[in-house]
């Protein structure tokens, strides 16, 4: 849901930045739009972020993998003021945040696809228990996503045409 | 003050430009030719001692032997024009102030001075054909008995305009000694510019290069920013030990002063560039510069009021923790993580989006619009209250539609133990442990089976989908060769 904010501040003509402290992002399911920073350490990851947010140009800025903490928080919460920007902490430390979210996948929410001998073959959608809390206000939502079937290539070799299945 | 050189024996404007300019350029800054009246030669004398110039114009002149030259000095064009240009000699002329005509009817004395004349006095006697009206106009002038500039200029400007037309309105101007015209187009500045030498010693080394290029590059921004003024594209001299000089061109996505973008981008120059002798000099020069304003920007795009701001923090992030802003380049790898090579972010420091031009939000659900039932999420930090119930909007709300579950990849695959169970042809994972916690499996979607490299470092996984007892679903795979099972992603 952090990647469709990311998309609708860009559709929205704003700009989005992605802080990918991990690595984890997938390049083959990244949209473009949303700037993508990767850097090599979390002490880059956390000035990347104070200078992402003090220079106001970004509208959503979101950090994932690295957790602030204490003072790094502090610092990076006078950056958010300073910048007009939104500034999403991915943490099971949300200190200072204005709104907390928590979100949880249901585990028999799955709907699947099934095959001939009813076994699963391909996950359809996921139903999402979001909570969100502010101050003086808790709220939660199950919100139904799909998911991004993830492309398996069974290609024996990489840059070779797979040519299988064509008409001889 | 203007002052303007006329002479009958001239015989073409290529021939004053030709000869004339470099001689009178000695006393004067600035000379500019003229093809009408049969050539005129125009000297800049304004701020300077024009009577000075005028003579030492006449004195440059008749030394290379032109002695026929008539020499006007006027507040205006128009005035020194017409003072350059009357008293040739044509009946009912007459000799006006300010006027000195060298080895004519109108002798130089020795102590002559040229007095700077009032405009409308020195062209109120003087015929209206010194103007050069059209014929028409002359004929009509002639009707309503209206002989010199002075009597011209006295008239009212509304009835010039309703009798003359246009072209009486501009003559009377001139007669009034109103002349607007540009003689002398603006002196274009000396774009920036810092150059270093050495001579003991030779350098080929990229970060010293680019030491002695931060130091030019001091000076080079400081001047923009002094004038107000980016710039868009550098060039930087390298002067070679073998005599020959590397000229390259700097560019930047968007006019820019920013010393931190510009060492950036003659950093990325250098380590690319193979040099085939060392450097003994640097010259870099500002070579397209623009102003510093009047920028028009998109009324309706919201991120052009901090383009400046973001091009210098992505600049910054750039310069200091290098390619970090990245986009990925995909192939067709079998292995997903064996896909993808990030690459730096095209434009990266000029704060442009590479998308997202859209307007409307694609499936997005704008400010207005009222969120669905239950989903309200990231508030936007700078408006007050993200607290629903408050009068403030909760904003960046994306569509349920355009969020999905997406695979995340762990750097590197990690080894877990696993609990299985045997099917037809394949074991499949009821169980892993991860970090000292088994979590079980309630249902597992594979194998997905994906081998390959016969060359390089073979493969051969059987991929699972796994939904764990906590909700999430996980990536598993059992290597086939190392007979391993490895936990590479989740979905999120």
């Amino acid at each position: 849901m952090l990647r469709a904010a990311c998309r609708s501040t860009v559709a929205n003509g704003e700009r989005a930045v992605w802080i990918d402290t991990a690595g984890t992002i997938v390049g083959a399911f990244w949209e473009n739009g949303p700037y993508l920073v990767q850097p090599k350490s979390r002490q880059d990851a956390l000035k990347g972020a104070e200078e992402l947010l003090r220079c106001g140009g970004f509208a959503l800025v979101v950090l994932d993998g690295t957790e602030p903490e204490g003072t790094e928080m502090v610092r990076l919460t006078r950056a958010v003021r300073e910048g007009g920007g939104a500034f999403v902490a991915i943490t099971p430390n949300p200190s200072l945040a204005k709104l907390r979210m928590e979100s949880k996948i249901i585990p028999h929410s799955y709907r699947w696809t099934r095959g001939p001998f009813d076994d699963p073959v391909e996950v359809q959608e996921a139903t999402i228990r979001v909570r969100a809390r502010a101050a003086g206000w808790n709220a939660h939502a199950d919100i139904t996503v799909p998911v991004t079937p993830h492309d398996v290539r069974l290609s024996l070799e990489p840059g070779l045409a797979d040519r299988r299945g064509l008409p001889r | 003050m203007f002052v303007c050189l006329w002479s009958p024996v001239w015989r073409t404007v290529a021939d004053s430009l030709a000869e004339l300019s470099p001689a009178l350029l000695t006393v004067a800054p600035r000379v500019v030719t003229e093809e009408r009246r049969g050539g005129l030669v125009w000297v800049d004398a304004r701020g300077l001692d024009a009577e000075h110039i005028a003579h030492s114009a006449l004195e440059v002149l008749r030394g290379i032997g032109l002695s026929n030259v008539r020499v006007g000095v006027g507040e205006t064009p128009i005035v020194a024009e017409v003072i350059a240009g009357t008293g040739n000699g044509e009946p009912g002329t007459e000799a006006p102030r300010g006027v000195t005509v060298p080895g004519s009817q109108f002798p130089v004395p020795a102590d002559s001075r040229f007095p700077i004349p009032d405009s409308r006095q020195s062209l109120g006697t003087l015929p209206v054909s010194v103007l050069e009206p059209d014929p028409a106009l002359a004929t009509l002038l002639d009707g309503i008995g209206v002989e010199t500039c002075g009597e011209l200029a006295a008239l009212e400007g509304e009835s010039v305009e309703v009798r003359l037309g246009a072209e009486g309105v501009r003559l009377w101007k001139l007669a009034r000694g109103e002349d607007d015209r540009l003689i002398f187009t603006p002196m274009p500045r000396e774009l920036p510019h810092a150059s270093l030498e050495w001579s003991d010693y030779t350098l080929t080394d990229t970060e010293r290069l680019v030491f002695s290029v931060n130091a030019l590059l001091g000076t080079v921004c400081e001047k923009l920013m002094e004038r107000g003024s980016l710039s868009r594209e550098m060039t930087l001299d390298l002067a070679l030990a073998n005599g020959a000089t590397l000229t390259n061109a700097v560019r930047s996505g968007r006019a820019t002063a920013s010393r931190k973008t510009w060492l950036r981008l003659v950093r990325t120059l250098l380590e690319r560039m193979v040099l085939p002798a060392g450097v003994v000099g640097l010259t870099l020069r500002a070579a397209t510069v623009v102003t510093d304003v009047g920028q028009q920007g998109d009324l309706f795009d919201r991120g052009f009021a901090t383009a400046a701001a973001t091009e210098a923090a992505l600049a910054s992030l750039a310069e200091e923790q290098g390619d970090v802003v990245v986009v990925p380049e995909n192939t067709a790898h079998p292995l997903v993580e064996r896909r993808t090579k990030w690459v730096e972010r095209p434009g990266t420091g000029d704060g442009r989006r590479a998308t997202g031009r859209k307007r409307a939000p694609s499936g997005g659900l704008s400010t207005q619009d009222e969120p669905p039932e239950g989903f309200r999420i990231f508030p936007v930090a700078r408006r007050p209250s993200p607290v629903p119930g408050s009068s403030s909007p909760v904003s960046l709300v994306p569509s349920p539609d355009s969020s999905t579950l997406t695979l995340y990849l762990l750097p590197t695959p990690r080894a877990i133990e696993a609990r299985t169970e045997e099917r037809r042809d394949h074991v499949l994972p009821t169980g892993y442990r991860d970090g000292g916690a088994w979590y079980g499996i309630l249902s597992a979607a594979g194998p997905d089976r994906v081998s390959g490299e016969r060359w390089g470092e073979a493969y051969a996984r059987e991929y699972f989908r796994c939904i764990v007892d906590d909700g999430g679903m996980v990536w598993l795979y059992h290597d086939a060769r190392a007979d391993g099972w490895y936990l590479h992603g989740w979905w999120d």
